[in-house]
């Protein structure tokens, strides 16, 4: 099954300008894709983790246009789901 | 703005756009009209792009002096069918932002409202008003048959009144017309230095509620005021073109897609607005509170979103054909739940630095802040930064206070003291941090970077501050920096302030909204089809470059030393433990810091 992760321009000026990432999982929740997320682009970890494997707290993430809750990152993930994570955090 | 470049707007010779300027002498009460041809891109993109190229080949050493020119003028993107595209800009020589030497530098303040769109609708980009006017004026700028008309005449009527008041007594006399106006803040131009310019929106006038937008940073209302100018209006039709199917595109991105996400409403697949940022900062214990220190005693809790939705009903409004709806206004709420009367704009900036920095948590104490120093007439943050200095010196002084004495949480007498900042009764306070702090001998916990105050990020998480031309959050995009990539690497900061977070300014020449969270492209794509330009990226960002370096070009100009470059002494020698960011800046990676910017700026100013 493929689900997209999708994120902003911090994320992709990382990772050579590339806005999202298809990922091919099999019975995997948000977390987990995030988690693949960040194995496949190292340099994305810093910014979707904490050190304690936590979800950064400044960001924010969306299944389908839904916000999740940091714990509902078990959430499972279904073929053609697009996940997004932003950040929470914006000036003003 | 015309445009007589032939083709389909590439290749686009900036001297052959021109631009509508009205030069206005009050002293003389004259007026003239004139096209100006573009000199670059700067020129024709507009805002600080422009402006500050006649700023920079001024000298002015007295913010107040009728030589002191005060621009107002648009974006390429202000009245178009953009969304957001609603900007408009006051430039001038700041009363408030000084160098050591004395001398003020340049600053903007950009506010949204319907005014700017009204004024490009006359057919009119700018305004320079210089002099004196020897009795209070009002600038009316109307359509005329072949260009816009401009008019001053008498504003005794309007002295005294409040910011909304003014506006609502202009709304009498000038139907379809949009308004921007000084409050007592701004006629008391000799003590208070940091008086916004209120602009009218259109739920405003419909509503009759006080939902002004503000010029806020800088004290742009301050010199407004200092040239007797208490108003101006802009008198058109609406004039919106059909709307393109690119225009189309763009609008849906602005108000449904990811760039705005953080200021839409959750029914709006959003996250509620800049006020969400109290829970999230408050994570790392780094809202401020009692003047910049955070306490982690959970008192800060009190101001959430969710915990007042019981209390008040909150509801979601814009300025003008704005799908982000970003404003989060706050109305009372009866017994049966209805909404009830308007009591103000919960905004992370106001409401913190005006409530939580204050020691002030209590939610209807907050409201009445917020709504007061609006109706003043005053930049929230600058006056928020300033009383908490006040509070936070009787703390540590209580045998012998300042002006009333007054300390944290004591509501009562922080009214007292915005009042008093407003009606230009209290100077000490009026004039902001830098001078109150240089007179008490106490500067280092002075939250202000180069005399103007740091909006409500603290100045431990951001080593970009001293950067910042116009205003520490809105004009260099490293303030969240270090919540959000946790990065303290010296070679991290240079590039965030050098090659990043400088761009945070390119919505100040194009009259669109930060919160619209346009990509390069899109902007390209509105300037294209909404400006007829077609402007290369590499061009665009390069125009916003040379304008934000004009920026320190003109602070070094006005006597800043590189020593000026710097943060609270607090923030570098006396960090925080509670605070749970990294604790990183020190004397050393400051001065560090400074050398590796200035590297990099310094040749590149030297060639503009």
């Amino acid at each position: 099954m493929s689900v997209t992760v999708a994120f902003p321009a911090l994320f992709a000026e990382r990772i050579g300008g590339v806005e999202a990432v298809e990922l091919e999982l099999e019975g995997e929740t948000v977390g987990a894709a995030l988690r693949a997320l960040t194995d496949r682009h190292g340099e994305l970890a810093p910014l979707v983790w904490r050190p304690e494997h936590e979800l950064n707290p400044v960001m924010a993430v969306f299944l389908n246009g839904r916000q999740l809750r940091p714990e509902e990152l078990t959430t499972p993930t279904r073929s053609g789901d697009q996940i997004q994570i932003l950040s929470a955090l914006e000036g003003g | 703005m015309r445009n007589l470049n032939s083709g389909d707007g590439s290749n686009v010779d900036p001297a052959k756009v021109l631009y509508t300027r009205a030069m206005i002498d009050l002293a003389a009460e004259s007026i003239a009209v004139e096209e100006v041809p573009c000199a670059n891109f700067e020129d024709v993109l507009g805002g600080f792009g422009r402006s500050f190229q006649m700023l920079m080949a001024r000298d002015v050493s007295d913010a107040l002096a009728p030589d002191n020119p005060l621009i107002i003028n648009t974006g390429i993107l202000t009245g178009t069918n953009v969304m957001t595209g609603l900007r408009t800009y006051f430039s001038a020589f700041s009363p408030l932002k000084h160098s050591d030497s004395g001398l003020p530098a340049a600053i903007w303040s950009a506010s949204s409202g319907k005014f700017g769109s009204k004024m490009k609708w006359t057919g009119l980009d700018e305004i320079v008003v210089e002099g004196q006017a020897s009795r209070p004026l009002m600038i009316v700028i109307q359509t005329g048959d072949d260009g816009p008309r401009l008019t001053l005449k008498p504003a005794d009527a309007l002295l005294g009144l409040d910011t909304h008041d003014k506006i609502m007594a202009l709304r009498k006399d000038y139907a379809d017309a949009h308004f921007a106006a000084i409050g007592p803040a701004g006629e008391a131009y000799e003590s208070c230095f940091f008086a916004a310019v209120a602009l009218s929106t259109e739920n405003e006038l419909k509503s009759g509620d006080d939902k002004c937008r503000f010029a806020g940073r800088g004290g742009m209302g301050t010199v407004m005021g200092s040239k007797n100018l208490i108003a101006l209006v802009a008198q058109s039709p609406d004039k919106r073109t059909k709307l393109a199917p690119e225009v189309k595109e763009i609008n849906k991105k602005i108000s449904t897609g990811p760039g705005s996400v953080k200021f839409r409403e959750a029914d709006k697949g959003g996250l509620g607005g800049t006020w969400s940022n109290f829970p999230i900062l408050e994570k790392f214990h780094a809202v401020p509170h009692d003047n910049f220190r955070p306490k982690a005693d959970g008192s800060v809790d009190r101001l959430f979103r969710e915990n007042l939705e019981d209390d008040f009903v909150i509801k979601a409004e814009s300025c003008y054909r704005c799908g982000i709806s970003c404003h989060k206004n706050i109305y009372e709420k009866k017994d049966d739940g209805s909404r009830g009367a308007f009591r103000a704009k919960f905004d992370y900036e106001p409401l913190n630095l005006l409530a939580t920095n204050l020691g002030v948590h209590d939610a209807e104490q907050a409201w009445q802040l917020v709504q007061l120093v609006d109706n003043l007439g005053m930049d929230a943050i600058s006056c928020g930064s300033t009383v908490g200095y006040v509070l936070d010196y009787n703390g540590r002084h209580p045998d012998a206070p300042l002006l009333n004495g007054a300390t944290f949480g004591d509501f009562e007498k922080i009214r007292e003291l915005i009042e008093g900042a407003g009606r230009g009764t209290m100077p000490e306070v009026g004039q902001g941090v830098k001078r109150l702090s240089v007179k008490t001998g106490e500067t280092g916990y002075a939250m202000h970077v180069k005399g103007l105050e740091l909006p409500a990020y603290l100045p431990e998480t951001n080593p970009g501050y001293p950067w910042a031309i116009a205003g520490g959050h809105m004009t260099m995009g490293t303030f969240m920096s270090l919540v959000m990539e946790g990065d303290t690497s010296m070679d991290y900061w240079v590039k965030a302030i050098t090659q990043k977070g400088l761009y945070q300014v390119r919505d100040d020449l194009l009259g669109t909204c930060k919160f619209a969270g346009m990509g390069q492209k899109m902007a390209i794509g509105a300037v294209q089809v909404e400006g007829g330009i077609d402007i290369p990226l590499e061009d665009l960002l390069a125009a916003v470059r040379r304008a934000y370096l004009r920026g320190l070009a003109i602070e070094r100009k006005q006597g800043y030393g590189l020593d000026e470059y710097t943060l609270p002494a607090e923030a570098v020698d006396a960090p925080n433990p509670k605070v749970k960011t990294p604790s990183f800046i020190t004397r050393d990676f400051l001065a560090e810091l400074q050398q590796k910017v200035w590297e990099v700026f310094e040749p590149e100013i030297a060639a503009l």
